[in-house]
């Protein structure tokens, strides 16, 4: 199975930096979708299914605690898994992000290796890509 | 307010960290002993980077301590970061890049900073403020008679100011 992921950063160049370990960490991507700020971000998700949201906090007009909190109110949108990557690790922060159904933490700057055990963590699958309950399967049958 | 040295310290190996895992750059601290050092006796400059291609980023942070961090790069090294960052040549790289990336890295390292200076506190941070070719750009922190802390580095000959001010919140 391959996934949709949205990047939320109003950085491009974080974006491509993200993008690109993504594309490097062998998850099979269908797409990759982009936005700036937290309100692109809920235009993207109008359109298109997103399986993981990847999302900066600090943006403009909409950053990523007011996002949070509104895909907490949409039935739809709370069980997308979201990554939060930011510099403002703190453990106010932390704990805020968290209580607002985050699923993942990120502490700028960081090493892709991180961003790669993260995502691994949160959408459920194993190092080469494939999903942990079709590799528990694979282990299981008995040739 | 403050313990300068262990603040500096502080600022320091938040500067590294960020230049080293997201820029692939090793910078050169020219005060090892983290005491402070005025870039103008080691580089010529007057405490301000001022040539053509410079740039300046500010960024403001409010929590219990309120304060600005500034960051003064010259153009070679913002060339450099953009090229190492998104993985592009030289004739590929663009105002935006570098603009992006400067913000970036003025970004990260006051988050970093202000996360090894208190772990537990959320301080909000502003959008960071770009400027090409800015001159001298005296600090704008809040109460410069308060606590101002000045790093300076060099790498490949290029070189990076830090400055960050800090006051108490009910200053």
């Amino acid at each position: 199975m391959s996934f949709n992921i949205l990047v939320i950063d109003d950085s491009n160049s974080m974006r491509a930096v993200i993008k690109k370990v993504i594309s490097l960490s062998g998850f099979k991507v269908d797409c990759c979708f982009e936005a700036g700020n937290g309100r692109e971000a809920l235009e993207v998700l109008a359109n298109y299914w997103v399986d993981v949201i990847i999302s900066d906090i600090n943006m403009p007009e909409v950053n990523g605690l007011e996002l949070l909190n509104k895909l907490q109110q949409d039935i739809l949108y709370k069980e997308i898994p979201v990554v939060i990557v930011t510099t403002e690790g703190s453990n106010e922060r932390m704990e805020d992000v968290f209580n607002l159904g985050a699923k993942g933490f990120i502490k700028k700057p960081f090493l892709p290796e991180e961003l790669r055990r993260v995502l691994y963590q949160v959408i459920g699958v194993g190092d080469d890509g494939g999903y942990e309950e079709d590799k528990k399967n694979v282990d299981g049958l008995d040739f | 307010m403050v313990d300068t040295k262990k603040i500096k310290k502080m600022l320091m190996d938040s500067t590294f960290e960020v230049f080293e895992k997201m820029f692939y750059i090793s910078l050169e601290a020219l005060n090892a002993d983290h005491e402070g050092c005025d870039i103008a006796v080691t580089i010529g400059f007057d405490g301000y980077v001022k040539g053509e291609d410079d740039i300046a980023v500010t960024i403001n942070f409010d929590g219990s301590v309120r304060g600005e961090g500034q960051l003064s790069l010259s153009g070679g090294l913002t060339e450099m970061m953009a090229q190492n960052m998104l993985s592009l040549d030289a004739y590929e790289i663009t105002e935006k890049d570098i603009e992006d990336c400067s913000k970036e890295a003025a970004n990260m390292i006051c988050g970093n900073f202000l996360r090894k200076f208190n772990v537990d506190e959320a301080f909000n941070l502003s959008l960071p403020i770009f400027r090409r070719n800015p001159g001298a750009i005296p600090c704008q922190g809040p109460d410069l008679q308060d606590s101002m802390f000045r790093l300076n580095f060099v790498s490949n000959g290029e070189c990076l100011e830090v400055i960050m001010t800090m006051a108490d919140r009910n200053r």
